[in-house]
Parts: structure tokens; C-alpha cells; sequence
């Protein structure tokens, strides 16, 4: 049951790469909106995963980004540091009843107001030292402010879409 | 010594965290210098194949538009060959070489990866260095310039677009050849910015830009001549100096990149190589 969950997981970061390279980064709708939805990856690893893991698994995430983008490692960076952060954010959101039964961050078992918040905040972090790191040279920080605020709304709700979606079909069976 | 272990233990994920990122930033900073980058690049295999493959696919959504430039295309060819210009010998010269001898010659090749809206964007092509495309190489497009070869694999090439932060050639105003330097301020994928523009002249909103063979020293755009850069926006003073800037609207639309032509320098070689034998005997 582990292991077919796992796969699943891959399978989904699979779908997640693919997704984002050959859909969103196809947009181009503007210069100030990018959003980038891979993240949702290490947003729904269960609660437990040992940090020993979460952490390599966050950067092979991001490298695998990087290598279809030409970004170096930006996104392997940006991506380790909200899997580094993620275990306090946990802690910090925790609803008043406690994670009771609940191994993953899903939107049918905690809710559309938790899942919303845990992932705007992981975005929103990772969003910041992605779009820092790739506007190194420039030094207009209202562009850098806009362009991260509106591709973290884009993103936050794109990946909500998706975990709708993705709960759906986990109540059918 | 034992202390310092269990130190390293009970902070593990401290120390892996740190050398990941290090790692990650180690790949950022070494990108920058976009010669040094190994294999992180879409140049690669895998990522090429993919890339291919969704543009294959791609390719058939586009077939209209692309019909339509290559007709565009061929009517302007056409209109310059010998059968449609009437012969008046003395209106007949060569732009290229008065002796005939071709300088330029021209590989087609399929764009498969393309971005406008990153500050850096990079243009990923189908063809590499078993097609004779070789790093430097500058690109064209039947409307106006694309960017310049950067990394070239076997069967692909990875071209640094126009619209990215390095990517620098002098061109110039057509009608009286005030040159400038062409930067990408990375706002709008449309927009290019000429700097330096020392003696502008009588300038108006509309005028053509061109560009111009590269000076020796400083050469760094491998375009031909009298290539069609943009239309003049507007004009002004660099505040704070003595130059002035243009605003120009690209004549390349990026968003709708699909064949380019590599442009290959004939002589190239012989003339870096009697360049640098003045350059090193200057020093």
C-alpha cells in the first residue's frame, strides 16, 4: 500500500514536470505571471516523511525543472528551502483538533481553508527566492513584488484546481 | 571527536539542507557564465527528446501560419531575382562582395523550445553541430534577428534569445547608420532598447533599424548586414549622459518562432584569425 503510493507520487510529479513545462511555460501570457504549479509535489508529501528524504527528494524535484528550463539550479534551491521550512509550517498551521487520521496534506480531509493557507504560504516562499534569484541583475523591486504576488495567486489556485481534481477521483474508488 | 560527530548527526538535516542549497546555488552561479554550463541544458538528450516530440506534435497546429510566411517569404524572394528587375546595368551592385564570392550561407532549422517571458530565454533548435551549426552562429528569421548559438550537441542547438539580459549586437538607424548597442531590458517580449546612440541625427517614430557588421575588436553579433531589427518607438536623452536611447518595437515576433535560418559566416575563421594576430601583436 506504501509503495503503490509512492509510485503514484512519482507518477504525479511526472505529470506535474511535464504539465509545467509543456503547458504553462508554453503560455507567455506576461511578463509578471508564472506560475509554477510542480511545487504541489512537495506540498502533499505526507505528514511523517522523514527530513533526510523530504529534503533530496524537494531538489531532485526542482533539478528536474531546471533541466528542461535552462534555469541552473534555481528552482532546486528555491525548492529545498520550502522543503527545509516545511515540517515548522506544519507545526504552525496545525488545525485544533490535531492531524488525527490524517497522513498527507489533502483538501478532503483538512479542508479547502487549511489546504489553501498551507499552500499559498509554501508558494508564496518559494515563489520569492525563485523569482529573487532569477532577477539577480535587476534592482526594480516593485516589478519583482508584482510579478511574485501575481504568480503566487495563479499558482495557489491552479494547484487547488488540481487537488480537487485529484480528490475527486480518490472518492470514486 | 566524538562530540563532534554526534554534533554533525543531530543537526543532519541542517548540514543536508545547506549543501543542497549549496549545490543548487553552485549550478545558478555557474549557468551565469552560460560557456561553463556541462550538462544542465536543454541540449541534452532527454530533455531535447521531449521537447521534439511535443513540437512534432505542435508543428500540424501551426501549418496555416507557417504556409502563409513561407509564401510571404517567397514573394520576396522572388521579387529579387533576376527575371523581375529590370536589367540596368548601372543600378546593379553587389551588397555583399564586388567580386561575387558568397559570404553567407544559410542552414533552416525548426524551433522546439521557446521562451519570451523569463529575463533569460533561450531558443532550443533541432539542428546541432552534425548540420554544420557551430557556437556564435548568429539566427535570423525572415522578419528580423533572433539571437545568437550558444551550445550546440549533436542534433541540437541552444540559441540565446534577443530577449535575454546578455544578448548584445550593434546595429544601427538605416537611414543615416547612427549605431548603437541593442540590450533587452526584460519587460516586454516586444520591446528592445538601443543604447549609446552617440550622433542620432534627424530621427522619426518609424524609422528602421539594422544590423551592421560587427567592429573587430568588440564583435559580437554574427548577423549580416541590413538585417531587419524593429521600428523606432521613441527617442530620447540617457539622462545623466551624453548618449541617447531608443525604444524600438521588434520586427521578430517571438511568440510565434517556428523556422529560423542559422547564419554561417563563411570566412569567419580567417578573419577571427588575422583579427587576433593585430589584437595579440597590439598587447
Amino acid at each position: 500500500m506504501q509503495i503503490i503510493n509512492w509510485i503514484l507520487r512519482f507518477l504525479g510529479l511526472a505529470f506535474l514536470i511535464l504539465f509545467q513545462v509543456l503547458v504553462l511555460n508554453k503560455l507567455n501570457v506576461s511578463t509578471y505571471i508564472h506560475p509554477y504549479i510542480y511545487p504541489m509535489f512537495i506540498i502533499l508529501l505526507p505528514f511523517e516523511t522523514p527530513k533526510w528524504l523530504l529534503l533530496p527528494l524537494a531538489f531532485f524535484a526542482g533539478l528536474s525543472i531546471d533541466l528542461f528550463m535552462v534555469t541552473g539550479g534555481m528552482h532546486a534551491a528555491a525548492c529545498v528551502f520550502i522543503a527545509f521550512i516545511r515540517p515548522s509550517l506544519i507545526k504552525f498551521y496545525t488545525p485544533i483538533t490535531g492531524y488525527e487520521n490524517v497522513n498527507a496534506p489533502s483538501l478532503s480531509e483538512l479542508g479547502v481553508v487549511w489546504f489553501s493557507l498551507f499552500a499559498l504560504t509554501i508558494i508564496f516562499i518559494h515563489h520569492s527566492i525563485y523569482f529573487l534569484l532569477q532577477v539577480f541583475w535587476m534592482n526594480d523591486i516593485g516589478y519583482l513584488l508584482l510579478k511574485i504576488i501575481l504568480s503566487t495567486i495563479i499558482s495557489t489556485l491552479l494547484i487547488i484546481i488540481f487537488a480537487f481534481l485529484f480528490s475527486k477521483r480518490k472518492v470514486r474508488k | 571527536m566524538r562530540s563532534f560527530f554526534l554534533f554533525i548527526i543531530r543537526y543532519n538535516t541542517v548540514f543536508l539542507f545547506l549543501l543542497l542549497e549549496f549545490i543548487s546555488l553552485y549550478f545558478v552561479f555557474t549557468y551565469n557564465n552560460y560557456h561553463r554550463t556541462f550538462f544542465i541544458n536543454s541540449a541534452n538528450g532527454l530533455t531535447g527528446n521531449v521537447l521534439n516530440t511535443y513540437g512534432n506534435f505542435q508543428d500540424y497546429f501551426a501549418l496555416r501560419e507557417v504556409n502563409d510566411s513561407l509564401l510571404i517569404e517567397n514573394s520576396r524572394l522572388r521579387a529579387q531575382m533576376a527575371e523581375s528587375n529590370k536589367t540596368d546595368t548601372s543600378s546593379v551592385y553587389s551588397i555583399k562582395d564586388s567580386l561575387g564570392i558568397q559570404l553567407y550561407s544559410y542552414i533552416p532549422a525548426g524551433v522546439i523550445g521557446n521562451s519570451i517571458t523569463e529575463p533569460n530565454n533561450f531558443i532550443t533548435l533541432n539542428k546541432g553541430s552534425n548540420h554544420g551549426i557551430k557556437q556564435e552562429m548568429g539566427v535570423i528569421t525572415s522578419s528580423g534577428i533572433v539571437g545568437r548559438v550558444v551550445k550546440v550537441s549533436p542534433n541540437y542547438s541552444v540559441v540565446m534569445s534577443v530577449l535575454h539580459s546578455q544578448f548584445r549586437s550593434r546595429v544601427a538607424v538605416k537611414k543615416n547608420n547612427a549605431t548603437g548597442r541593442l540590450m533587452w531590458e526584460g519587460k516586454s517580449p516586444t520591446m528592445i532598447s538601443i543604447v549609446e546612440v552617440s550622433e542620432p541625427g534627424q530621427l522619426q517614430k518609424g524609422d528602421s533599424i539594422i544590423t551592421v557588421e560587427g567592429s573587430s575588436a568588440v564583435r559580437q553579433g554574427s548577423f549580416p548586414p541590413n538585417i531587419m531589427v524593429g521600428i523606432l518607438e521613441e527617442f530620447g536623452k540617457d539622462p545623466g549622459s551624453n548618449y541617447y536611447r531608443l525604444d524600438v518595437k521588434l520586427s521578430t515576433n517571438f511568440n510565434a518562432l517556428k523556422y529560423v535560418y542559422v547564419v554561417n559566416e563563411i570566412f569567419r575563421e580567417e578573419r577571427q584569425t588575422i583579427e587576433n594576430e593585430v589584437i595579440n601583436a597590439d598587447n
